[in-house]
């Protein structure tokens, strides 16, 4: 098969089951279809951003996204002489032994992989469309939270090469769903919401695994959410919950962070002598980072870098007025968001709303972890930043907290739960 | 809805105002440069094939953090630039960049690489490093391969070291060109261009020195030297024709040129550190005062408190009455309600149950769990017979009869509702519009007086506005003073929304509660010192369930201190509890309930 042919075949397949996926999970709404005809075009586009990315030959297109092909390439030989997976000798993130086994069984194509990547990222926009849902969100504002998510340029340029952003936001906002699944779960049966824990459980290691940090925000934000609703229902379940949580938090820090550590830097931030001796070494060389940072600037890099009159710096886009604009309009709705999202969080904070607080607290974590130790560049912040997107769409609005306010000074009892 | 809409509007109209904020305070401040080259030390040695060994130390400060520097090296039409090794500064100190081969990268790039870009003008040389620290150094060895030009007369070096292209500014330009061989400085011409203030000298009979203070966007530094050409006798001719008099005649036009250009480069640059530092200033200054006001928001946030404190506690320091007279005959609800700062939950609902089984409206029985352990239970076949009943009330009887089978309410019927999210919904609602009702008819009682509502609004809308900069100030504009908005907010809100109890009714009452609680608790009161409408065993268990002490008051009725009435329920059951403790009755009853309520909550 030559290779544009294959890739056709790819690109229809991968969106064919997107779309047929997107009629299966989403709630029944007049709008349905036009929604799902949306999240086609979105399909499309990131298609053609795939060519246009790889225009000068998959073999010397990137940065981040060449290395992971390129170990991806090793981990599929590897694989196709028999290594079982278990030995599979790979560097940098778990990410390229999944792109390994896609080249193993299907042969090495960056093409489809970047496909794969699109597809598990519209994926990401379907389950965050039924955390919305979930959430008792609207339909109609469900329905925009996911489109922004999956039309912003940003995310859009992010989850189309072959970098790890893909699979890591989609794990974040699986591990959100699945732990709403769990509190939410009523039956009687107690097999579901166990296996819901579970899973969790599973994702929080394979969320450690693509970025070492990430047990100690997402895990930490789960754990605030369960402790916030353990205070509010009083549920026995939301404590096996918190104690299957807390568990893994500490098994996966032993197992998988000390080990990381003291093998390679997996930091973003901290290149400087090629690994240190030992953890003590390592924490050390973490803490000089962190202590060399002036905190309230780098809180602030992460959150708002790149700044406007600064975007045009952006090596990848430097001179490209087209991208230039974008992001520059990019910033400013996310700056918007920022806003608005502040009153999500105070009433959020107002009506002790535990899945909001788990988020927050989750947001938060991931931030200071994120300002305190990555590099303070602007596009480095910029993309780091953008597994913290989908959360704060999720808190950025700011009706219910007018209705809260409203009710509070009308002295109704509703407002305040 | 149409101020609804009008508040929305204003809400997104203050939000985009102030998004404005630190938007413009980034997008129009004075661009800054990226990076300074703060020294910038050249020495040049000229072999006598006409090559030249040309090592660079150059010293940046940086203004943000960076991974990647690219330096540009001119190339004269015939030349070959080789570069031979590069060093960065690491950790204070020195280590050898390794070269990218074409296409390489991978993650170890950033611990100090180099790639090399060949141009027809320029060789453009990248190197990637963590420049983390506002300082950093790098230093290249390259070899210019025909650097000079070889005539019948002289020999000439003509080469740019800083040019036009870096847009950044470079100080303390310092160049030294070594010729091959000692020579007599008569034989020596050489002039520097593309700045207006620079010094040169011939040294050591060997060394040409230009010192350049600085060079601005716009500027260059070129040098340009005429030595004995039998210096660089292995070099080929360029030429084979004298050139001395051309070059002098090239130079005096040089000199004789228009230099507005660089003028206006300077002038230009003058404009810019003007504007950088006014922004600079500028932005100190807001800093400061952001600093100042958040200090002051504070202060004030306090002083709303102490303020609303001092103003609404009437009687705090006056004696409690004697026999709990002024004590208001508050529902087990609304006294659950004052006690616990706005909580409700299965306590109330039970000591409600009681109440209403004191009174005669419903009556108590007991059941044995299939666990074997006991629990309460309430027959609702009487219907309503309570002396006018308040609308809380009435709600409330009405619903347990909807929940009752058979007449009957028994808690573990709540449980039902636990197991799908639309029974879930329906008990809220029902729990819900009991509670509200509850609440509304305390409220009507402990009435916030316009004084008090004003002082409650004043503080919600500043602790928001406490919250709001909280988030905004210390992220926007770097102000750390700012995130101590944030748990000044919080305060200010946890207390404005707890206003309530400060309210002369609600303290006064507050009081009494608290102090019947601590009597029931201690055992310290004779049931002649309790209202009278709590003196019968089922009403002191239901109050005494609302207060959170039923351990103490299933003691206190058991220890027998008390004269109950004749008609009292839980008196009428007493043989019933078998070897059970009542105490373990209502926890069994009281979990039950718990459980099914809160669990709910979430829906």
């Amino acid at each position: 098969m030559s290779p544009l042919i294959e890739n056709i075949v790819w690109m229809v397949l991968l969106a064919a089951l997107a779309v047929y996926l997107g009629t299966v999970l989403l709630p029944a709404h007049k709008y349905k279809a036009a929604f799902i005809l949306a999240v086609a075009f979105c399909i499309l586009l990131r298609y053609g951003l795939v060519f246009y990315i790889y225009k000068c030959g998959t073999e010397a297109s990137g940065t981040d996204g060449l290395i992971y092909h390129e170990v991806a390439k090793s981990v599929a030989d590897q694989i196709r002489s028999g290594v079982p997976i278990w030995r599979l000798e790979y560097k940098y993130t778990w990410y390229t032994v999944l792109m390994g086994l896609q080249y193993a069984a299907f042969g090495v194509n960056r093409y489809a992989a970047s496909f794969v990547n699109i597809f598990i990222s519209i994926m990401s926009g379907f389950v965050l469309f039924r955390v919305a849902h979930g959430l008792k969100f609207s339909w109609k504002k469900s329905a925009i939270i996911s489109l922004a998510y999956l039309f912003m340029p940003s995310m859009t340029v992010w989850t189309t090469d072959t970098r790890k952003e893909s699979v890591t936001f989609f794990i974040i906002l699986l591990v959100w769903y699945l732990a709403l699944k769990a509190l939410q779960e009523r039956s009687r049966n107690m097999v579901k919401p166990i296996v819901y824990m579970a899973l969790v459980c599973v994702f929080l290691w394979i969320s450690t695994l693509l970025r070492i940090y990430m047990l100690f925000a997402l895990g930490g934000g789960i754990l605030v959410a369960l402790l916030f609703h353990y205070l509010k229902t009083r549920r026995r379940i939301t404590l096996i919950f918190m104690a299957m949580v807390l568990v893994t938090c500490i098994v996966v820090t032993y197992t998988t962070i000390i080990v990381q550590m003291d093998g390679y830097h997996a930091l973003p931030l901290d290149r400087s002598k090629g690994g240190d001796e030992n953890i003590s070494d390592e924490l050390g060389s973490i803490i000089s980072i962190i202590m060399s940072k002036d905190v309230p600037e780098a809180i602030n890099g992460f959150l708002t870098q790149p700044h406007l009159s600064k975007v045009s710096r952006i090596s990848d886009i430097s001179g490209n007025w087209f991208a230039i604009t974008a992001v520059r309009i990019e910033q400013v709705l996310w700056y918007l968001c920022l806003v608005i999202a502040i009153f999500g969080t105070i009433n959020a904070i107002l009506e002790k709303n535990p899945y909001m607080l788990g988020l927050l607290a989750f947001i938060t974590a991931y931030s200071l972890i994120n300002a305190l130790i990555c590099e303070d560049v602007g596009e480095t912040y910029y993309r780091y930043r953008a597994a913290i997107v989908a959360p704060i769409l999720l808190i950025a609005d700011f009706r219910p907290f007018l209705y809260s306010v409203r009710s509070l000074i009308r002295g109704r009892t509703r407002a305040i739960g | 809805m149409k101020s609804n809409r009008l508040a929305s509007h204003a809400i997104i109209l203050i939000a985009m105002l102030v998004l404005s904020l630190p938007g413009a305070y980034y997008a129009f401040a004075a661009s800054d440069y990226e990076y300074l080259v703060s020294a910038y030390d050249v020495a040049v040695d000229i072999n006598s094939d006409g090559s030249a060994d040309i090592r660079e130390r150059i010293d940046f400060t940086f203004n943000d953090g960076f991974n990647n520097v690219m330096i540009p090296i001119p190339k004269n039409e015939g030349e070959k630039i080789e570069v031979s090794r590069v060093y960065m500064q690491r950790k204070n100190e020195i280590i050898e960049c390794k070269q990218l081969l074409a296409g390489q990268w991978d993650a170890e790039v950033f611990t100090g690489t180099y790639s090399v870009i060949d141009e027809p003008d320029f060789v453009k040389l990248k190197i990637y490093g963590s420049f983390y620290r506002t300082s950093g150094t790098v230093f290249i060895y390259y070899r210019v391969q025909n650097a000079i030009r070889r005539y019948q007369d002289v020999a000439e070096y003509q080469r740019i070291h800083v040019p036009e292209l870096w847009e950044n500014p470079v100080s303390n330009i310092s160049i030294a060109i070594r010729l091959p061989e000692t020579t007599r400085p008569d034989d020596v011409r050489f002039w520097l261009h593309g700045v207006i203030i620079g010094a040169k000298s011939f040294t050591g009979s060997q060394t040409v020195r230009y010192d350049v203070p600085g060079t601005v966007p716009g500027e260059y530094v070129e040098t340009r030297i005429i030595f004995p050409q039998s210096q660089v006798p292995d070099c080929p001719m360029a030429e084979d024709s004298p050139a001395f008099e051309r070059i002098i005649d090239e130079e005096i036009e040089y000199l004789a040129s228009d230099k507005s250009d660089l003028l206006e480069a300077r002038e230009t640059a003058a404009r810019k550190a003007g504007q950088r530092a006014s922004y600079e200033r500028m932005k100190q200054r807001t800093r400061n005062f952001l600093s100042i006001l958040s200090l002051l928001l504070i202060l004030g946030g306090v002083s709303y408190i102490v303020f609303t404190y001092r103003k609404v506690k009437p009687g705090k320091k006056r004696p409690l009455p004697s026999g709990f007279c002024g004590m208001d005959r508050l529902d087990p609800a609304e006294a659950r309600m004052l006690a616990a700062g706005g909580k409700t939950g299965a306590r109330a609902m039970l000591g409600k149950l009681m109440e209403l089984a004191s009174r005669g409206v419903i009556s108590l029985g007991i059941r044995k769990g299939l666990d074997g352990k006991l629990r309460f239970t309430f027959k609702t076949a009487k219907g309503i017979n309570a002396d006018e009943p308040d609308e809380a009330e009435r709600y409330f009887i009405d619903w347990i009869s909807e929940l009752s089978s058979n007449h009957e309410f028994d808690p573990i019927q709540l449980q039902g509702f636990m197991d799908s999210d639309d029974k879930a919904v329906k008990l809220k609602t029902m729990y819900g519009g009991w509670v509200r009702k509850v609440k509304a008819g305390f409220l009507a009682r402990n009435i916030l007086d316009g004084g008090i509502a004003r002082y409650r609004n004043f503080g919600l809308a500043y602790s928001v506005l406490l919250l709001f900069l909280g988030f905004i100030v210390p992220v926007a504009t770097t102000v750390a003073m700012g995130y101590a908005l944030i748990p000044a907010g919080l305060l200010m809100l946890t207390y404005s929304l707890n206003i309530r109890k400060y309210t002369g009714y609600g303290a006064g009452q507050l009081r009494m509660w608290k102090a019947l609680r601590m009597g029931l608790k201690k055992g310290s009161l004779s049931v002649e010192e309790l209202p009278g409408w709590m003196q019968s065993c089922t009403a002191i268990l239901g109050y005494g369930i609302a207060l959170g002490i039923e351990k103490e008051a299933a003691g206190w009725i058991v220890s027998g201190s008390r004269s109950c009435p004749t008609d009292c329920p839980l008196c009428a059951l007493a043989g019933e509890f078998e070897d059970f403790r009542l105490d373990r009755v209502v926890k069994n009853t009281l979990i039950m309930m718990d459980e099914a309520i809160s669990s709910v909550q979430d829906t």
